[in-house]
């Protein structure tokens, strides 16, 4: 009853969570709206009344605001692009022979609400590791362990002990990576390609210019400009982006409005890189870039807002990726 | 637990409205875009205020109360939406009906694979919930409002919320449990 309980909430939670994000000028616009009705007239007037002055006056109300919101932005923009442009500059390939295997390590810290309502929630440290043939329908290997126990937030203790087993927990062999872990029917990954998934054939199909490839990453996921960095996120975890995409992939993350870059942010084992960070949902989100090579590095998310489940500041993800090319499966690397 | 100090008290005035607009729009947008889209939120959201302020300017109110009371309206809103709102559900549904990727571990992690592969059935589902039921169901787990916080959205006693709350996940449970030994997993 609990695991259906606890499946139920996960499920809930992912349902339409893809809507566009009201943007910071949009929710401007609305309170520029609002404050122009409240100024319209006396409380007592119909709704409708107040609309009809709320349109009237906006236009005037917003056209300030707006044009500051731009002018940072471009300042801004300009400063990212830049620096992004830099990042994708500097990346490399790591040279595969078609008998090796490309080797990704990633390691998370994170913090798991047990139910929706968040009254619950526990850390947990997960590593996972995957050998990837490079030949992809060759088999594939992944391991997942739990590192540590699970213990529960503070000042969000549960009942019993946190954490449970994870169906992805353990070592999995399949070729093309069709893990047992997957649900039922989905398609052959090796013939479906996907940010997640990227395929020779997937990113045959990307747009060269990074504006397209921007666009691409926006109507994709359709979750604001968050969710453009979390697409990219996803398919940078992945391990398998050549060189050339990669530096495109960071030439158009540089287009995301509000994109804030932080030097030196430290991944999860304590390396430093280069943050590319923008506000998704309820959180700031960033992934981090080795500028010496381009590799991503790691990950970070961190609640940004007052009033949700988790206080503002608590840091919801932190992740470090590693990535080699080796020559065995099961091997790590040297 | 008994709180330490009386909750602030506040009048419903402009400024405090225009507050509210600051700290609330974009949590509550989000909550409304997920139920009938994100073009007729923009809507929903700018007319909640409105007829909160219809309602209520002037009166004296605790400061929690204000944000339920904001959430009760928009609800009321929506129920003019409903048909887009079940269209719209469906939609997405249909759109995600077999759209699974395992890439995000940490947060989001355990049986990512299980909640992606069943959203577009549960989003099926919440279309056949008795709408104040999936009120409730949604203003918890999409709003993060509390039962105390849904009584005064909603204007009913809290046994009520409880009651209707355990109804809807009754409900979506045996949908899932059926479901998943349809599908020959086995969760329950």
């Amino acid at each position: 009853m609990r695991d259906l309980d606890l499946l139920l909430d996960r499920t809930l939670d992912r349902v339409a969570a893809d809507e566009a994000e009201p943007t910071a000028a949009r929710l401007a616009e609305g309170r520029a709206e609002l404050a122009a009705a409240l100024a319209g007239g006396p409380a007592t007037r119909k709704r409708r009344r107040w609309v009809a002055v709320a349109a009237a006056a906006v236009a005037v109300a917003v056209g300030g605001v707006l044009v500051q919101g731009v002018e940072q932005a471009d300042t801004a923009a300009a400063a990212s692009l830049i620096r992004a442009a830099d990042l994708a500059t500097s990346v490399t390939d790591q040279p595969m022979r078609p008998d090796q295997y490309r080797y990704v390590r990633s390691r998370y810290e994170g913090i798991t609400l047990v139910d929706v309502a968040g009254t619950a929630a526990y850390e947990q440290a997960l590593r996972n590791e995957k050998w990837i043939p490079a030949a992809l329908d060759g088999e594939w290997l992944e391991r997942q362990v739990v590192e540590g126990p699970a213990t529960w937030l503070p000042g969000h203790e549960g009942t019993g002990t946190p954490g449970g087993p994870s169906n992805r927990e353990g070592e999995f062999r399949a070729p093309c990576g069709n893990f047992a872990y997957f649900a039922a029917d989905q398609p052959d990954r090796c013939a479906h390609g996907d940010w997640g998934n990227p395929t020779p054939a997937f990113l045959a199909s990307l747009p060269e210019d990074p504006r397209a490839l921007y666009d691409l990453l926006a109507s994709d996921r359709g979750d604001g400009p968050g969710g453009v960095l979390m697409t990219a996120r996803d398919a940078l975890m992945s391990g398998r982006l050549p060189a050339a995409v990669r530096a495109r992939l960071y030439r158009a993350l540089a287009l995301i409005p509000d994109l804030r870059v932080t030097e030196e942010r430290a991944n999860l084992d304590g390396r430093a890189g280069t943050a590319l960070g923008v506000r998704w949902r309820e959180d700031f989100v960033e992934v981090i870039v080795d500028p010496s090579n381009g590799d991503f590095i790691g990950g970070r998310e961190v609640v940004a807002e007052d009033g949700g489940r988790l206080p503002r500041g608590t840091v919801r993800q932190s992740s470090s990726a590693t990535t080699a090319v080796v020559d065995r499966l099961g091997d790590a690397p040297a | 637990m008994a709180p330490t100090r009386p909750p602030a008290r506040v009048v419903l005035d402009e400024q405090s409205l225009l507050t509210l607009y600051e700290s609330t729009a974009a949590r509550l947008h989000r909550y409304v875009a997920r139920r009938v889209g994100a073009d007729t939120a923009q809507d929903v959201v700018s007319e909640a205020f409105l007829a909160l302020w219809e309602q209520r300017a002037g009166q004296v109110f605790e400061a929690d109360t204000l944000r339920a009371w904001l959430y009760g309206v928009a609800t009321n809103l929506l129920r003019r939406h409903v048909r887009s709102e079940e269209r719209k559900l469906r939609a997405w549904s249909r759109e995600h009906a077999s759209r699974t990727d395992v890439a995000d571990v940490g947060d989001r992690a355990t049986g990512a694979a299980d909640a992606d592969a069943l959203a577009g059935p549960l989003t099926r589902w919440l279309t056949d919930l008795r709408g104040e039921e999936r009120d409730v169901l949604l203003l918890t787990a999409w709003a993060q409002l509390s039962p105390g916080e849904i009584a005064v959205a909603l204007d009913v006693p809290v046994a009520t919320v409880r009651t209707r709350l355990h109804r809807a996940r009754a409900r979506l449970r045996t949908r899932l449990a059926d479901h998943l030994t349809d599908t020959g997993d086995d969760h329950a």
